[in-house]
This record gives structure tokens, C-alpha cells and sequence, in this order.
């Protein structure tokens, strides 16, 4: 009798193991009609298979939490690691990092020894002056790094724009590896640059570091970087803006730049002041919504209408043009929107098929923000744009 | 574009074909670690987390389902996240740990519904979500993706990595336990659940707490 006690509580325990499967129907046929069986003739089963049943409808009628907003990523992300293992890669992103900081001091103490005769032969990318698009300035760059590398070794997504540029500038004589380089960069990010940057370009949030240039007699300050970079130049260029201290530098694009990035070169940050403001294809309320602004985010204005009534911002949800267009007097900008281009309505941009590739766009998007008002004093061309 | 030329395309660095992909399955992902982290800003966090590793990482997939290799990095990603939030532990967690006996505000309403409309009403999300947390995370990850998004055990088998035998047996805990977490909110049930099956144990249970 004992024993048939504990026989009847072993089923049940047996049964009440199996009804979610049975439920879900993917007991085996002896399974099944045990429990079916043992069901049949006990009530307290039944209520517990039907209690399990109502919970697992609840369950699927719970309610999806609507999407806060697009988790895309900025056009601006760098290419996906060659190989799988994320840890490994960052692992030895963080060294090649090291080695490069390590031979860029290595470098600039050598260099600043013999003069400047010796940067020339050095550095790969320093051609002619008559080429200010193509700018090194190795050297200078070296004392942030090892600095900026170190502090987090958080997990960040791949938006920081400078450490990359100034990682780099070894890659060409010692360690040809871009794929590494990324881990690193992305280690070596500030926590406080906000991954939600998404809808606009995530380098507006992230100020360049400071770059300690010195030797500005080696290459001359490039008040406006050629927007007509040669691809060929890509390879060899890097390096960030020599920044004459004088006049605040526009960041130097040297990499093959896609034109989003050439034209964002002189970006102004703006501020969404509206609650919830509509981005548009083009310059007015005809075209098409293609996206949405909060109040407070921050956004890279890089040109405007005729009548200046709307700006023109990045926006890579905008997969044709990168571009996003929203009321003016819904921005506040940084900095006088005078001298940025006028563009025109949406049309007259040709598709810019080659932005979206695997080229590094760490470069500076545009010069730190307080610097702007004074970069503006420099009237540029901008005929470049909309030769676009 | 079909998937797998997306993929293709976002392998080769194309940032424009993988954003297409998150499209595609960015609702399901921040369902997912919104259901599992029970926090609407971890799941953000965790769901732009989960897209910028999948892209960095998007040559390491070779083929087979797209959407469980995603949701694997998802479900490390909330693991992550989860770990991060344990070792800060913010408000949010601590009122949703605190007292989970305690009925929400404006439950006593509730009585005069019917358990449909009750299903509709947003307290019963609300104590879900509470009962979600009181689980284990493999098991709130099992159950979320099987019940709540609708995943094949295959899938979950592979997004959780595991087989689909333990999925089966996480899924059955699971469910037992957010069946017997529900019971204890008695309101939220229908009349005819609450005093049968583990009701004794539940009973119980209170009595001593209160």
C-alpha cells in the first residue's frame, strides 16, 4: 500500500513533468497517453494543465513594447572584423594598439631630433604640399594616444572618430593591419559617447582629441581639404589636421572619402529644439518623412536651402543621400549657418553608390564644436558640394 | 535584396545591407531583451549592443539561421547587460525585486473584468514582466523566446546554446513557475484556477509571509 502510494506520486510528478510538452504537443505517443490517461481520471491535473495552458496564452498575448526608436547603424561604422572570435580580435587589437603607440613615440622623439628632413622620408603619406588633401602629422599626434587607449576597456560600438586616425599613422611600416585596428579603437572609446547616436552620425557626440601639433612648419595648415580625394591617396593618407593654432583647421579628411564625409568636413552641430521633429527627403514639407528627431539630440548641419528655411543634416537612414532635411528654426546651431553651402532639392544629388563600404570613415567628421564659430571666419568654396 | 544577399553584402562591409537586417529584426530583438532585462532602457542599450556585435562579428556566420545566430548575441548581450546592472544596481531593479506580493496599483478594479479583458490590461503585463524576473536567466530566455516571440525549440536551442532537450526541460520549469507566479496574484486569474493545482502550496506560502 506504501508502495502504491509512492507509485501514484511518481506518476503524478511524472505527468506534471510532461504537460508542457504535451501542451506543445511534442510528446512521443507512449508519453501522451500516460498523461492523457492519468488525466482522465484526476481533476487536480486537469486544473494544473489548464492553469499551464492559460499561462502560456497569456504569455503569447503579452503585448510587444513599441520600438523605442531605429537601432541601425551610422554609415560611418567601420567594417566588420575578418574573423570571428570578437574576443581574440580585441585582444589583439589592444596590442597591435600598443605597438603602434609605442613606435609612434618611437618615431616622433626620432624625429623631432634631426628635423624636419626626416619626417619627409618617413612618413608615406606626406607628399607635396601641392596635395594639402594628403596631411601627417605623426608626430604630434603620438602623445594622446596611449592616454586614450587605456582607460575603458568597455565593450563601445565602433563611432569613435579620432583615436582610429591616430593609431594609424604607424600601420604603413609596421603593422599593415586595419582589420585590428578598429578592436582597438573601439576599446579605446569614451564611455560617455552614447551609442543611441544612431539616427544621426554618431562622431558628433565625440570631440576630437586634443591633438598636441607642434610642427606645423612641416605641413602647411590646409584651410579646406580637397573634397576631390583621390582613392589612391587612401591608402597611404592618414593622419589627422595639423591644426595651426591660429586658425582653427576644418578636420582633414584624407581618407577615400565617400562624399557624405567631404561634405560633412565643414558640418555645424545643431541641437533639435522641437519635441518631436520630422526629418524629410528634401527641403520641404513635400517630401517624403524619412525619419524622426527628439528634442536635444545633436545633429551635423552641413548645408541649407535658398531661403534658408531648411537644413540639411547627415543622416545615414537616408540610404541615397545620407542627407535628412528639417525645419530651420526647429535647429539651433552652433555656428553661423551662413557658410555652409545651399544645396539643392534631393534630385540633383546623383546616388552615392560608394559611400557604404568597408573604407575606415574614423576620421574626424568635423572640427570640435566650440571651434567651429571660429573655423566659420574662413569663408570656404562651395562648389564642391554641389558638384556632388 | 533577400537575406542572404544582404548578409553577403553586410559581410563585404556594406553597412546599408546590414541595416536592412536590423530593420528586419530589430522589433523582435528589443521585444526580447525588453522582456528579458524588464527595463525598457537596458533593452535599448542591449538591443544597439546586440546589432553593433552582430555586424562586427558578421563574418564569423556561416550560413544556417540568420535570426538564431542573431539571437544568440542577443541572449549574451542581456547577459552582459544583466551582469552590468546586478553590479550597479539601479532603482528601477530594486522596486521590482522588492515586493513582488504586493498587487499594482489600481489591481483592485481589476476583480469586476472578465479574464479577457484582464489579459488585455496592462497590470497583467506588468505582473509577467514581475514574474519573469523572478526566474532564472536561462529559463527567462528559454520562456521569452518560446512564448512570447513564438521561437522553434530548434531555434532557441541554438540562440541559448544548448540542445533542444534542455530546452524543453527550462521551458517546462519555466512555465510551471510563471503559472504558479500568476496563481499567487489571485485577481489576475480566473476563479477556477485558484484553488486547484499548486494553489495549496502558494497558499501557503503567503499565509507565512504575511
Amino acid at each position: 500500500m506504501f508502495n502504491r502510494k509512492n507509485r501514484i506520486q511518481d506518476l503524478d510528478a511524472y505527468v506534471h513533468e510532461r504537460l508542457s510538452d504535451y501542451i506543445d504537443g511534442t510528446l512521443s505517443a507512449d508519453d501522451r497517453a500516460i498523461v492523457e490517461n492519468y488525466l482522465a481520471g484526476n481533476p487536480d491535473a486537469r486544473a494544473a494543465l489548464e492553469s499551464l495552458q492559460y499561462t502560456v496564452q497569456l504569455l503569447k498575448q503579452t503585448p510587444a513594447p513599441a520600438l523605442p526608436r531605429q537601432f541601425t547603424l551610422p554609415v560611418t561604422v567601420r567594417a566588420p572584423a575578418r574573423s570571428s572570435g570578437w574576443l581574440v580580435w580585441s585582444l589583439r587589437g589592444i596590442g597591435v594598439a600598443a605597438t603602434a603607440a609605442f613606435v609612434i613615440l618611437l618615431v616622433s622623439t626620432l624625429l623631432r631630433q634631426p628635423g624636419n628632413l626626416a619626417e619627409t622620408a618617413n612618413a608615406p603619406a606626406a607628399q607635396a604640399p601641392a596635395q594639402p588633401s594628403v596631411v601627417v602629422a605623426l608626430a604630434p599626434t603620438a602623445a594622446p594616444i596611449p592616454i586614450t587607449l587605456t582607460p575603458n576597456p568597455t565593450n563601445e560600438p565602433p563611432t569613435s572618430s579620432v583615436l582610429m586616425v591616430t593609431v594609424e599613422p604607424p600601420a604603413p611600416t609596421e603593422e599593415p593591419a586595419p582589420a585590428t585596428l578598429p578592436a582597438a579603437a573601439s576599446k579605446a572609446q569614451p564611455t560617455n559617447a552614447p551609442i543611441v547616436a544612431q539616427d544621426q552620425v554618431a562622431p558628433t557626440r565625440t570631440k576630437p582629441a586634443p591633438t598636441k601639433s607642434t610642427n606645423v612648419e612641416l605641413v602647411p595648415p590646409t584651410p579646406l581639404p580637397t573634397a576631390t580625394t583621390n582613392a589612391s591617396d587612401a591608402n597611404a593618407a592618414s593622419g589627422t589636421a595639423p591644426s595651426a593654432e591660429g586658425q582653427s583647421a576644418p578636420a582633414t579628411v584624407t581618407q577615400a572619402a565617400p562624399p557624405l564625409r567631404t561634405l560633412s568636413a565643414r558640418a555645424v552641430e545643431g541641437i533639435i529644439i522641437a519635441e518631436q521633429l520630422k526629418v524629410r527627403y528634401g527641403p520641404g514639407t513635400a517630401f517624403q518623412v524619412i525619419g524622426g528627431l527628439k528634442r536635444d539630440e545633436h545633429v551635423n548641419i552641413i548645408g541649407r536651402n535658398a531661403n534658408n528655411g531648411w537644413l540639411a543634416i547627415e543622416f545615414p537612414e537616408n540610404l541615397q543621400t545620407g542627407i535628412g532635411w528639417v525645419g530651420a528654426r526647429f535647429v539651433i546651431a552652433r555656428a553661423p549657418l551662413n557658410t555652409l553651402p545651399i544645396l539643392q532639392a534631393p534630385e540633383s544629388f546623383a546616388p552615392p553608390t560608394e559611400t557604404p563600404t568597408e573604407t575606415p570613415t574614423e576620421t574626424p567628421e568635423q572640427p570640435p564644436a566650440p571651434d567651429t564659430a571660429a573655423g566659420d571666419t574662413t569663408p570656404e568654396p562651395t562648389e564642391t558640394i554641389t558638384a556632388e | 535584396m533577400n537575406e542572404v544577399n544582404m548578409i553577403a553584402a553586410a559581410q563585404n562591409g556594406d553597412v546599408a545591407s546590414f541595416n536592412q537586417l536590423v530593420r528586419a529584426y530589430q522589433t523582435i530583438v528589443y521585444h526580447t531583451a525588453y522582456r528579458v532585462l524588464g527595463d525598457g532602457d537596458a533593452a535599448s542599450d542591449a538591443t544597439q549592443d546586440a546589432f553593433v556585435n552582430a555586424y562586427k562579428n558578421i563574418r564569423s556566420f556561416r550560413g544556417g539561421s540568420f535570426k538564431a545566430w542573431l539571437l544568440r548575441i542577443v541572449t549574451n548581450t542581456c547577459y552582459d547587460q544583466l551582469r552590468a546592472k546586478k553590479r550597479k544596481p539601479t532603482a528601477s531593479l530594486d522596486a521590482l525585486l522588492i515586493d513582488p506580493d504586493n498587487p499594482a496599483p489600481g489591481l483592485g478594479e481589476a476583480r469586476e473584468e472578465s479574464p479577457h479583458e484582464h489579459a488585455e490590461r496592462s497590470e497583467l503585463a506588468y505582473w509577467i514582466d514581475q514574474g519573469l524576473q523572478t526566474l532564472p536567466y536561462d529559463q527567462r530566455m528559454t520562456l521569452v523566446l518560446s512564448d512570447i516571440d513564438g521561437f522553434a525549440y530548434e531555434e532557441i536551442a541554438v540562440a541559448t546554446n544548448t540542445n533542444v532537450g534542455t530546452v524543453k526541460s527550462r521551458l517546462s520549469r519555466a512555465r510551471a513557475h510563471m503559472r504558479d507566479y500568476l496563481l499567487k496574484q489571485q485577481e489576475l486569474l480566473p476563479d477556477t484556477f485558484r484553488l486547484k493545482s499548486r494553489m495549496g502550496e502558494t497558499k501557503n506560502l503567503r499565509m507565512e509571509n504575511v
